[in-house]
């Protein structure tokens, strides 16, 4: 699957998605995991000390945030990230990147996350949390 | 804001953007060296404390392959990070670098096309810690995000 990823995006990307070629699974209710291969083009540089860029951890930790809302979602309704907050602990140059999402609250209107960036070894990379905004769709 | 004369800022730009387009969105994925050329940033303006970032909106950038889907709130915090890590380059002493330890976000808009710009203006800069305050604005200058962050300082391993 991912060298079809792969393939598609050397013709140019066409979403986020396929930028970074995640891995989406599915989850119970309030939960997500999504999960990536560290490439080359997520680092800060070529030197062997250059790590995945903070922002490549937060692209990864809202997606998994998006799909732990689309799980208690009614159908007609979709959300958007109004705000994130990460704290980056650990530098990762190699490996793979898993997120976990879970939600600690979902109400009607609001719903406020958790997620843990890991490594492939379960070393804790980043802690995000972040709320999203309920919204009907149109 | 510290100043720096709009005539720089654009010729900065342009000279960037000749960069730019040298490394379009179409090359081999497996030749992008970093995160920088994965998303077209361009370091158009910097100056003591203070850098300016701006990145094309392109499909990939976006949330979805729907047409005006939007720039996903990662690729907005990524852009934002690479500003705030400019700002505070200005200001390190030889041999020493920066790692953003903690930043956030508050999405205000949606981005569809064009520009996006970030701007970051360092607030406090310790000899630990430095603290960014960035704005990103579309092409029109209306706000699409606000971050604010926290960079540690450390000592270089390397030569």
């Amino acid at each position: 699957m991912e060298n079809q990823l792969n393939k598609k995006q050397a013709i140019e990307p066409s979403s986020i998605r396929d930028t970074f070629a995640w891995i989406e699974e599915e989850g119970s209710a309030g939960r997500a995991r999504v999960r990536m291969a560290v490439r080359q083009r997520h680092r800060n540089s070529e030197s062997s000390s250059g790590s995945v860029q903070g922002g490549v951890l937060l692209s990864l930790a809202d997606r998994a945030f998006v799909n732990a809302s689309n799980t208690v979602l009614d159908p007609g309704y979709t959300t958007v990230t109004i705000e994130l907050k990460a704290n980056l602990i650990a530098a990762i140059t190699e490996g793979e990147l898993i997120a976990d999402c879970h939600l600690i609250h979902s109400g009607r209107r609001l719903h406020v996350g958790e997620v843990e960036v890991k490594d492939n070894t379960g070393r804790l990379i980043a802690v995000v949390s972040g709320t999203n905004l309920v919204l009907a769709k149109r | 804001m510290v100043d720096c004369p709009v005539n720089q800022r654009q010729m900065t730009y342009t000279q960037a953007g000749v960069t730019m387009s040298s490394q379009p969105g179409s090359s081999n994925p497996s030749n992008i060296t970093s995160v920088v050329e994965m998303f077209g940033f361009i370091n158009s303006a910097q100056s003591n404390g203070w850098a300016e970032v701006r990145m094309p909106i392109l499909p990939r950038h976006c949330r979805s392959a729907t047409p005006r889907s939007g720039v996903q709130g990662g690729v907005i915090v990524a852009l934002a990070d690479h500003a705030f890590v400019n700002a505070s380059s200005t200001v390190v002493q030889p041999g020493q670098s920066t790692t953003t330890t903690e930043l956030k976000v508050n999405f205000i808009a949606t981005a569809v096309e064009g520009h996006l710009i970030a701007t970051c203006r360092l607030i406090h800069y310790g000899r630990r810690l430095h603290v960014g305050d960035i704005e990103i604005t579309d092409g029109n200058g209306k706000l699409i995000a606000k971050g604010l962050g926290s960079n540690m300082v450390i000592e270089q391993r390397w030569p």
